[in-house]
């Protein structure tokens, strides 16, 4: 049976959109444990593809990248993007205060007699708000596509993660070997300050690899492989005469 | 203060297979000072008054996974978490596998320290559908 590959590209928007890179601000997670996926939970992880498990030309692996927001809407919660603005302020986030230093000493009172640093600490301090949605995915290229080893699409889907479009990639299973990709990511933001929202988005790159395999071969495949030790030696008799009348 | 959201990443399939969450669950958070972002062993910093939100995914979307129960392993602490825990999302696990979030605010009061906390997932029903992992924490720090 083909494998049906789940990518999940955990992203934690707030921190990549303020420190411009998904370095470090980005989880890959896969479920190949079993065919030797590895560095899972980092920004940098391999998918394994055991290429023995493919059959025919019908049943090649098919990995599937869900992009999901860490602070994000639910994934149950349609339309993210085009959220009315009372609703985008209720699930709106503050900024997050221990992000910037504290310049407040712990006893200063503002002129109302509020201590500062509490009002820095609860986001009193900032009128605006900035609504996260779930990270998009643009487009999947590099190494693995240029060479033909994995054939990235857009589809469209009924269910609600990712706006009920995802990107999806078959494998082809004949290169073997570790090949790299990369993952464009759309970040979207807006900024609600009082009445004036502002929207923005940035688009920020990562590269993940693929390890396609044909270590673990199943004992079928080697049964069927395995030459006969008869048939070996003959092979050698074989080898042998020739060698002998090329010398004569 | 901004809520802190804590993820947690199932392949259901592969816990089911080997009857643990061992290798199987992966966990991060949106707090810039949480330690072990991606493993199991994720340690969330957070403040008291905070807001502290569980959320649970499944690696292959087709697959149910929902969070049973977050139990803290301190007693005073179970206490306090359990009178301020609220539950959203739909009650009867394993049905509909939609959304589900746990969400808890940190007493004001508590002790700054380290506590520990039992994340029980629920996958599907039957026998041996429900497992706990209790490598997580969260770091209560000073405000």
């Amino acid at each position: 049976m083909s494998q049906q590959m789940g990518i999940i590209v955990l992203v934690d928007n707030a921190a990549a959109i303020e420190t411009g890179s998904l370095q470090g601000n980005l989880h890959l997670f896969d479920n190949g444990r079993w065919s030797g996926s590895r560095e899972l939970g980092t920004d940098h992880m391999v998918t394994a593809i055991d290429a023995t498990q493919s059959w025919t030309q019908n049943d090649v692996p098919v990995l599937n990248w869900i992009p999901v927001g860490i602070g994000g809407p639910p994934p149950a919660l349609p339309q993210q993007q085009f959220l009315n603005p009372f609703d985008r302020r209720m699930i709106a986030d503050v900024p997050q205060p221990v992000r910037r230093p504290l310049y407040a000493h712990p006893r200063i009172l503002d002129a109302f007699g509020r201590d500062m640093r509490l009002a820095a600490l609860s986001g009193a301090a900032d009128a605006a708000s900035t609504f996260y949605p779930d990270p998009v995915i643009c487009n999947i290229a590099g190494e693995a596509v240029e060479k033909g080893v994995i054939f990235p699409a857009q589809y469209g889907s009924p269910d609600f993660f990712s706006e009920g479009l995802y990107w999806s990639a078959t494998v082809d299973v004949r290169h073997i070997g570790l090949f790299a990709y990369t993952m464009t990511i759309k970040l979207y933001h807006s900024r609600t300050n009082l009445t004036v929202a502002e929207e923005d988005a940035v688009v920020l790159c990562q590269d993940a690899y693929i390890d396609i395999t044909n270590a673990s071969l199943g004992e079928t495949a080697r049964v069927l492989t395995k030459v006969p030790e008869g048939l070996a030696a003959l092979g050698a008799a074989a080898a042998a005469a020739r060698d002998d009348a090329k010398g004569e | 203060m901004q809520a802190i959201n804590i993820v947690a990443v199932v392949d259901v399939i592969g816990a089911l297979s080997q009857r643990s969450l061992e290798n199987c669950m992966f966990m991060a958070d949106n707090g810039c000072q949480s330690v072990g972002q991606g493993t199991a062993e994720l340690k969330t910093v957070c403040r008291p008054g905070q807001c502290v939100a569980w959320k649970v995914y499944p690696v292959d979307v087709q697959t149910p996974v929902l969070i049973k129960a977050i139990t803290f392993l301190d007693g005073e602490a179970e206490a306090r978490a359990a009178a301020g825990q609220t539950r959203y999302g739909p009650g009867t696990a394993g049905s509909e596998p939609e959304w589900t979030a746990w969400n808890g605010t940190v007493p004001c009061d508590i002790k700054p320290g380290l506590y520990r906390y039992r994340l029980e997932l629920q996958m599907c029903k039957g026998a041996n559908s429900v497992m706990s992992a209790e490598t997580a924490a969260i770091e209560i720090v000073a405000p």
